[in-house]
């Protein structure tokens, strides 16, 4: 699987709205974290691929599930995810931050790519072949440099469908 | 175009559902060489896991040489969502209470057990068969404790 089959194109956000907090106490994370990953829903919804009335419900179960335990798994990546019945296909979008975020991430850094996923129950193995193909890209420095250097949209997605295979 | 172990990369995702297990794998173990299950001993490696989560964990192997190849366990993933990123850090946490270093084979890919981008990489799917090898001096006491995060239906919200 590549990041490219299951991430949607016109959901991308090459820029976050969500700013930096003053603090990272866990009341300022926790709002980050819920900005960053409503932007995201909502850039879904926008994209044609969830509906407007699922939105909240959506962003519940992410937060739901980052409560259990964080998705900031290190190197300045994240990737929240839920399943989630309003889909009935594994579908994604990412999101790059130009000043990092504090997301509770595992090495305790900022985070500047998330990617969000979200699928519906019954295809766990969809989820985690996303998961790893996400992992896999994020593993090659290179890329990622590239990733964070891609100003625009369509920057981003030709580096996805460009990337090799083996990211 | 294919990867190390022969997987096209062409391939609509969705094709890969129903891939056998141990050929969708492309994380850094790709080419590791064999698994381990080549060099477990007759016995152990005859044994039946567990058939249902109430039933007795397999005993842990003692490799001839062990203390070079540590302590191994066939271990069936009964979590719904296979072996996901919650379970991983769950492993994790509970590896970081012992003094063992562990390592988890799916076929012929092995990860790192305290490294969650690893784990993640093993791409192990519900009623996945691994195997566990633990080394170090906690090894003995760890390997039925790790062995039951891995093997654990869970208990978890697996709504999401």
């Amino acid at each position: 699987m590549r990041l490219s089959n299951f991430i949607v194109r016109e959901a991308i956000i090459p820029a976050l709205s969500v700013n930096a907090p003053h603090g990272c106490d866990p009341a300022s994370v926790a709002q980050v974290k819920e900005a960053v990953i409503h932007e995201m829903v909502s850039a879904l919804q926008e994209a044609g691929h969830i509906h407007a009335e699922d939105v909240n419900e959506i962003v519940k179960a992410i937060l739901r599930r980052e409560q259990l335990g964080t998705t900031g798994i290190g190197r300045n990546i994240a990737i929240p995810h839920s399943r989630h019945p309003a889909v009935d296909r594994l579908i994604g979008t990412m999101a790059l931050s130009r000043t990092g975020l504090p997301f509770d991430s595992l090495d305790g850094e900022v985070v500047y790519v998330f990617v969000l996923l979200i699928s519906p129950h019954d295809r766990p193995g969809d989820h985690l072949r996303a998961l790893e193909a996400v992992v896999r890209a994020m593993r090659n420095d290179d890329f990622v440099r590239r990733l964070r250097n891609c100003q625009t949209r369509e920057e981003i997605w030709t580096l996805l469908e460009g990337a090799s295979p083996e990211w | 175009m294919v990867n190390a172990v022969g997987r096209p990369y062409d391939r609509p995702y969705s094709q890969y559902e129903e891939e056998p297990r141990g050929t969708a794998m492309s994380g850094r173990g790709a080419s590791n060489g064999s698994g381990p299950r080549e060099s477990l001993s007759p016995g152990p490696r005859a044994q039946t896991p567990p058939a249902a989560s109430g039933d007795p964990p397999a005993p842990a192997t003692d490799c001839p040489a062990a203390s070079s190849c540590g302590l191994r366990r066939i271990v069936r993933v009964r979590n719904p969502n296979g072996l996901h990123p919650r379970l991983a850090d769950r492993f994790i946490r509970t590896l970081k209470q012992f003094s063992c270093t562990a390592t988890i084979w799916n076929g012929e890919m092995r990860a790192d057990g305290a490294n969650i981008w690893d784990l993640i990489s093993l791409v192990v799917l519900p009623e996945s068969e691994i195997i566990l090898e633990v080394h170090g001096p906690d090894a003995a006491r760890a390997i039925d404790t790790l062995a039951e995060v891995l093997g654990s239906p869970g208990g978890e919200d697996y709504t999401i």
